[in-house]
């Protein structure tokens, strides 16, 4: 052990050492020299015997150098310290050579940087996050939907596998806070949680105390929400304020470093009573029991949701299955969030692999210029594996220098990309640290990245003919010729893929706002409002919003004006159940279609066309009837070619008050034209169910409409919002508007992932162009030096320069063909795949391939037009006169 | 060479190297260079400590000690070849 420290401390101290030890074997030979000289040597002669009982002296050194420290380190050393003064003495190459290379590294480093965020780094103020679990009713895109209090109560009385389960609202919601000795509501965001939210993630207070079970009406502040609002005043602790209009008493400040569990950003935690809470939506957490694996708890859960659901009465053809996913910051969505993140680094990937293969090109050619060092080398001792291993960790200190820079371009990049993205609806936490996570992969690449690209032309660079390349001067081979020839064609076909798909991607953009959502999205402002806060829900809410709705409809700006629980556009959605054809008989599977509770003038307001059959009218009363709007893709479904107006339909619907799923039949009045409501991404028409919200109490669903969205058209076409927060506040001070927005940015932000996906195909393909000419000009200008000799042979014996030129261009030209053959066939490939999850992306558009032909060609003509003029330039002579 | 040193005191590499010569009964089979790695080998072990002195003859050489923990790998060494040796002769007394 003593001894592997000592060499390595030797790795360190090199001259020492030398020093040393040529000190001991100078002392050495004259004690031997004396030696020799007492027993009667001339000193000439005893000097020479000396040295030859000493033996090679050189020898000697290499063997202690060996001894005495890790020579492969040392040697590694020297060679990194070759490299750098090598790329120091050409900076043009360096700073070109890694640039390219830092965009590639940066950009996956930015991309892994905020996956790394979501997914892998553990959440401050959380203990042991590897045991949590998020549970949730099963998507089908194996991510989860969130449950309602009732489930998630029997979740927690049945599991055994975990300790303790929690729940939470799956968003912050903007709340009304107002402070002791105030009357004005402050806008805030707050979070409904159980009261065992803290003690299931392990969170410790930094003030006052958590929630205790069982306990209601209480609220936990965020430390930053708490120093900024109340200057971290402890007499806050104890003091009750009105939240939403109900008296809540302040127990507690989080520890500092507590941000929640996901990545929202929330100002107040507030307990759920044991009577539950009105959000149908809640994500629910547990932790493992110690020993339990992850596993166990999923099939424990698989096989509770259809127990629950037996006990319930519900059917299992719409029973929500329940399951779990490892916890992680992006909840439920957690695969989504792989998956684009996946996407995404394949995409920049390319552009890395384009660099890579620029680089090691280049690379090649410097081998070739440089084949006079290495045939020294070579003829000097040194073995083709040292050869190799010098050369390699040259390329390999450049990649490390460019993954550095490229550390540092992902810090910026990040920064870009904010610009980038639409306005949010909540402030998201993601922390974006560079921790060791994202240091190790970023070196990690790049090391990875030097050996793939770097081995080759190692090997082929080492590969020299020690005479001939001595006596020749610096002239390449045919073989390392094809290999930069290949290396051209790979660049070529990424950055065609690159920007073929880049301009796939703008045109699902271009179709996505041109596509016709099923709506007049122009001038319509939306607001969410959340009535709880006025006292008692049972005489509130209704009078409430008509007094709401007919002051916005009065406002002079204002066309038209309703409610709506859903608006479109937005993220969340309400699943109040399943429906079938009512004259059919009652044994017929459900179908869960959208479901949406709007007042009388929504399909108007937002000018979605009744296509048969009415709107709802104010004559649809509590008390009355019940009667629903259906869009056509659910008249379709259950009443093809038949007029759907007039029929029954059969509800199944889970009753929150009871807690029970209940049947009834309500009667078509009316068919709606579809909607693309949440996602114009699958361009899917959903079916709808529309309920009045005059009838909500009859179905059980009245205290879903505690908050509803205002939904204006304006005249002018200029924003409501200001209009529409003056109407609330005078209404109630205790009421806020939450995320007033236009419908137009409401669905912006649905098409986020495409527009992502269109900039950075973009930005990349731009690069990759880039060098993709960087990279013909470079071939084509290697191939003339290589062939200089043979064209002024040509030109002497009478050729005509324009011949001369047309080789040096068919080269060129045929290498970017076979490039353009590669990339476009992997484009369609690529656009076949993605056209499957993106509605509008055309698998194979032909004006986008064609045009991608034009530019790559009219590229690939640009970049061999200074070397084939350089070629016949100097004429016949020159050339000629410099190999005599 | 540790038992050379543990028996007659500090010794320079020169000195080391004739005492093998002798004890060793091929005068001059190596190259006297080739003790190099070998010292250094166990000096890094902490075995033997060398230090620059004069000679008798006034000249400058390196002296090499045997340090207490090169004594107790001597002892080591020794123990373990005679348990070793002993095992091989009784295995050989029993084959005869």
């Amino acid at each position: 052990m003593r001894r592997f420290f000592e060499r390595l401390l030797n790795l360190l101290r090199v001259r020492r050492p030398d020093h040393d030890l040529a000190r001991e074997i100078e002392a050495h030979l004259v004690l031997l020299q004396d030696a020799y000289e007492a027993r009667g040597q001339s000193p000439d002669a005893a000097r020479r015997a000396a040295r030859l009982a000493l033996g090679n002296a050189d020898h000697v050194k290499e063997q202690h150098r060996d001894a005495r420290s890790f020579r492969w380190i040392e040697d590694a050393w020297q060679d990194a310290g070759h490299g750098l003064r090598l790329l120091r003495r050409s900076p043009l190459f360096t700073a070109t050579a890694a640039l390219s290379l830092a965009i590639g590294i940066g950009a996956n480093t930015a991309i892994f940087t905020i996956a790394n965020g979501l997914l892998l780094r553990p959440p401050t103020g959380i203990a042991a996050p590897s045991a949590l679990v998020d549970i949730g009713a099963a998507r089908g895109d194996g991510g989860l939907n969130p449950v309602n209090h009732a489930t998630y109560l029997e979740i927690a009385r049945r599991a055994t596998s975990l300790t303790s389960v929690s729940a939470e609202e799956l968003f912050p919601h903007v709340m009304g806070l107002v402070p002791p000795g105030t009357a004005n509501a402050e806008a805030i965001l707050g979070r409904s949680v159980t009261p065992n939210f803290f003690s299931v993630l392990g969170t410790l207070p930094s003030h006052g105390r958590l929630f205790t079970d069982g306990e209601e009406a209480t609220a936990v502040l965020n430390y930053d929400y708490w120093n900024r609002r109340f200057n971290s005043d402890e007499g806050m602790i104890g003091q009750t304020v009105r939240i939403n209009g109900r008296p809540v008493t302040i127990v507690g400040v989080a520890a500092q470093d507590f941000q929640g569990a996901g990545i929202q950003k929330c100002d107040v935690w507030l307990s759920i009573g044991p009577g539950g809470t009105s959000a149908g939506n809640l994500m629910s957490r547990g932790r493992l029991r110690p020993g339990a694996p992850f596993e166990t708890a999923v099939a424990e859960l698989n096989t509770m949701g259809e127990a629950i659901n037996r006990d319930r009465g519900t059917s299992s053809a719409q029973a929500p299955r329940l399951s779990a996913l490892p916890y992680s910051r992006a909840g439920g969505n957690r695969n989504v969030v792989l998956l684009f993140a996946g996407v995404l680094m394949v995409l920049v990937s390319l552009v890395l692999a384009a660099a890579c293969a620029n680089v090691a090109g280049i690379m090649l050619t410097r081998a070739t210029a440089r084949a006079r060092e290495i045939a020294l080398r070579a003829a000097l001792g040194a073995w083709r594996g040292r050869l190799v291993r010098q050369l390699l960790t040259e390329t390999l200190v450049l990649f490390v220098c460019s993954g550095l820079l490229g550390i540092g371009l992902a810090r910026v990049l990040m920064r870009l990309a904010l610009l980038i993205l639409p306005p949010l609806p909540a402030s998201l936490v993601v922390p974006l640290a560079l921790d060791w996570r994202v240091l190790s992969f970023a070196l990690s690449l790049s090391v990875l990245a030097a050996v793939a690209f770097g081995v080759l032309p190692a090997f082929r660079g080492s590969k020299v003919d020690a005479g001939a390349s001595l006596r020749d001067g610096t002239r390449g081979s045919s073989g390392r010729s094809r290999l930069r020839s290949a290396l051209v064609v790979g660049q070529i076909a990424c950055s065609v893929w690159l920007v073929v798909l880049a301009a796939l991607f703008v045109r699902v953009l271009r179709h996505a706002g041109a596509a016709d959502p099923g709506f007049d999205p122009r001038g319509v402002d939306v607001a969410t409002v959340d009535t709880s806060v006025v006292g008692e829900p049972n005489a509130g809410p209704s009078v409430l919003w008509l007094t709401m709705l007919d002051r916005v409809r009065q406002t002079p700006s204002v066309e038209r004006a309703s409610l709506a629980r859903v608006p479109p556009g937005g993220f969340e959605g309400i699943g109040l159940g399943g429906v079938a054809p009512g004259d059919q008989p009652s044994t017929t599977a459900m179908f869960s279609p959208g479901w949406n509770i709007v007042d009388t003038g929504y399909f108007a307001t937002l000018r979605i066309p009744i296509v048969a059959g009415r709107d709802f009218a104010s004559s649809d009363a509590a008390g009355t009837p019940p009667v629903v709007v259906i869009s056509e893709a659910l008249a379709r479904r259950f009443w093809p070619g038949q007029l759907a107006v007039g029929k029954p339909l059969r509800l199944a619907v889970f009753n929150a008050r009871s807690r029970r799923t209940e049947t009834l039949i309500s009667t078509v009045v009316g068919v709606s034209g579809d909607i693309r409501s949440s996602s114009l991404i699958d361009g899917l028409a959903e079916p709808y169910v529309y309920l009045p919200l005059a009838q909500s109490d009859a179905i059980g669903a009245r205290d879903m409409t505690a908050t509803m969205s205002i939904v204006a058209r304006s005249r002018s076409g200029g924003s409501l919002s200001a209009a529409m927060a003056t109407i609330v506040q005078g209404i109630d001070p205790r009421l806020v508007l939450e995320n007033p927005q236009s419908l137009a940015d409401a669905i912006a932000l649905g098409l986020t992932p495409q527009r992502v996906l269109a900039t950075i195909c973009g930005i990349m393909g731009l690069v990759a162009l880039l060098l993709a000419s960087m990279g013909i000009y470079g071939v084509t200008a290697y191939t003339v030096a290589l062939r200089r000799r043979e064209f002024a042979i040509r030109l002497a014996l009478g050729a005509p320069r324009a011949r001369v030129v047309r080789m040096v261009f068919r080269h060129g030209t045929w290498l970017m063909a076979i490039g353009l053959g590669v990339g476009l066939t992997l484009a369609i490939g690529a656009g076949q795949v993605l056209s499957v999850f993106f509605y509008g992306l055309p698998a194979a558009h032909v004006p986008t391939l064609l045009g991608t032909a034009v530019l790559f060609l009219f590229i690939g003509v640009t970049a061999s037009v200074v070397p084939a003029a350089q070629a016949v330039r100097d004429g016949w002579r020159g050339a000629l006169q410099e190999d005599c | 060479m540790l038992r050379a040193l543990a028996t007659m005191g500090p010794l320079h590499a020169y000195a080391l190297a004739s005492r093998l010569e002798q004890v060793a009964e091929h005068p001059l089979m190596l190259n006297q260079g080739t003790l190099y790695p070998a010292l250094v080998r166990l000096e890094q072990r902490g075995w033997i400590k060398g230090t620059w002195r004069q000679t008798e003859s006034r000249r400058e050489a390196k002296y090499y000690t045997i340090t207490p923990a090169g004594c107790r790998a001597v002892e080591d060494q020794a123990v373990r070849w005679r348990r070793l040796s002993a095992l091989v002769n009784r295995l050989l007394l029993d084959e005869g």
